[in-house]
């Protein structure tokens, strides 16, 4: 019997569905999630029963097939070609049910997030932040608009489509889709327990949803989360207030945040990385850096290194390139993570890369199970585990004292 | 009398910018399967809306468990679906329909062609 899809919890700022747009959403989250992973099953039986024994022969035994003999291979297969060409088209349509959907609601759900009551947390805007070219030069993922598109003053739709979007792309992404930050701050408090942060940034933030996390899980700390889009920060300001949840969103550029030296004692971003690019993500890590208060911590997850995952994830992955809109992901896994941290200023001691869970609920057992077996593996994302959360980690202060290793 | 609201009036983008990629080495091959996959995400959300009805229908007595499954159509009932299904194939199939049509009639089969 199949399991239903956890259905995303509706809040006051959500975009409303009539019966038919809640029932499209729901068949391409069906295929998107239920689909997609057995037709991925097939390309990965191919490539292992077929494609890799032939390409160990023709390389005289070796392991380290070239992922370009690996994709010119795969894509010979018919059968890879309709996976593939089938994993656009439901990218594509998500986003056709969504702006179906949105697109009447507009003027009213740009009012809702104008008037919405502010308890404790707050908005500030800067219009004349310049939104960098890796966010405009094409759309991320296949959005259309992108993620800072506006046409009206007050816009707030780039918002209302990702929020649903979440929960239609991501299997365990939870109810509240705040799974990236339930999987950080997991990892947190089983690494470091006792680490309770006064204030907290987020990076890349856009609608919030994983800062809430952090906001419920230190309830005493002050929290902040920057973005440069502004229809994005709107959106996430009134649903951050529709749910009860103070947070401090800021329009700013992470590269550089107007905030003072060491005034943050944790830092985090979720899969931010790989839609910045060269120049910015090391200006990223500087800026974290410099944010950090003595004995903080700067966590930024995203998926693993070209290195730390078999040649058949790596075509998977670099698909995202190619098929996606994710023009830097293929040449930022290939980057020197660790160099790039000493770069930013980090001492050897204070850096560490480790794997979490994709965590949607409290299942410390099973983040338990996925950092050990990431480690044993040596890469985040073992074939057949599923796929791994990776983090790279940077302390002020060396990390070993305090970090409580697994047993 | 008052300037037009330009939230009403505003159109979100239906397309994402970047390049669109091809997968198969004829692009109507790739046009077919989006076709396709939109088509089936229409089938599901049409079962999921006839699923509503039946259990509105059933919550308020108006249907037992059983009575769709043993229906039988009588004569008008079968040839006003005869139109129906007919009608909806001539609508998928609406392009091969109009070539039919352009051959039949003496005109060229298609329109112009680029390059």
């Amino acid at each position: 019997m199949s399991t239903a899809l956890e259905n995303q919890a509706e809040h006051p700022m959500i975009m409303r569905r009539a019966h038919d747009d809640a029932a499209r959403q729901n068949a391409v989250r069906t295929l998107r999630q239920k689909l997609l992973p057995k037709l991925a099953r097939g390309s990965r039986e191919m490539y292992y029963r077929t494609i890799e024994p032939a390409l160990r022969t023709r390389i005289g035994g070796q392991s380290t097939e070239r992922h370009e003999d690996v994709r010119a291979a795969m894509m010979k297969l018919p059968y890879v070609r309709f996976q593939l060409g089938t994993h656009r088209v439901i990218q594509e349509l998500m986003y056709e049910t969504l702006i179906d959907t949105v697109q009447p609601q507009l003027a009213d759900l740009a009012e809702k997030a104008r008037s919405m009551p502010t308890g404790q947390g707050s908005l500030r805007l800067d219009p004349e932040l310049k939104v960098p070219a890796y966010v405009t030069a094409v759309d991320i993922h296949c959005q259309p608009g992108g993620y800072a598109h506006q046409s009206f003053e007050g816009d707030v739709a780039a918002g209302a489509i990702y929020d649903r979007s979440i929960n239609m792309y991501q299997t365990g992404a939870g109810g509240m889709t705040d799974y990236m930050g339930r999987s950080v701050i997991g990892y947190l408090d089983r690494m470091w327990p006792g680490f309770e942060p006064r204030r907290v940034l987020e990076l890349g933030c856009t609608i919030g949803h994983s800062t809430l996390a952090y906001a419920k899980r230190y309830p005493g700390a002050e929290v902040h989360a920057v973005d440069v889009s502004g229809p994005l920060l709107r959106y996430a300001h009134a649903r951050a207030e529709a749910l009860g949840i103070a947070v401090q969103f800021s329009q700013q550029n992470a590269e550089h945040t107007d905030f003072p030296d060491g005034h943050f004692d944790l830092v985090v971003s979720h899969i931010l990385a790989h839609e910045t690019s060269a120049e910015s993500w090391p200006a990223i890590l500087a800026e974290s850096r410099r944010l950090l208060a003595p004995s903080g911590l700067a966590l930024h997850l995203d998926l693993p290194q070209l290195d730390e995952i078999d040649p058949y994830r790596r075509f998977i992955y670099d698909n995202e390139t190619l098929f996606n809109n994710e023009p830097f992901w293929t040449s930022f896994r290939q980057m020197d993570l660790n160099g790039l941290m000493l770069d930013a200023g980090f001492a050897a001691g204070e850096i560490r890369r480790d794997f979490t869970a994709v965590m949607a609920g409290d299942d410390v057992g099973r983040l338990q199970d996925a950092i050990e077996k990431s480690r044993r593996s040596g890469h985040g994302a073992p074939p057949g585990s599923g796929l791994g959360f990776a983090l790279l980690i940077g302390a002020r202060g060396a990390i070993k004292q305090r970090a409580v290793e697994a047993a | 009398m008052s300037k037009p609201d330009p939230a009403t009036s505003y159109r979100h983008p239906r397309v994402a910018r970047g390049p669109r990629p091809a997968f198969f080495d004829d692009s109507s091959s790739d046009t077919l399967l989006s076709m396709n996959v939109a088509l089936l995400t229409e089938l599901i959300a049409t079962r999921e809306r006839l699923d509503t009805l039946e259990r509105l229908m059933a919550s308020k007595g108006l249907l037992q468990s059983n009575e769709i499954d043993s229906f039988e159509p009588d004569a008008v009932a079968n040839a006003e679906r005869e139109k129906i299904r007919e009608t909806i194939s001539d609508h998928v199939f609406y392009l091969l329909l109009q070539q039919a049509e352009r051959a039949e009639s003496g005109q060229s089969e298609t329109g112009p062609r680029e390059g």
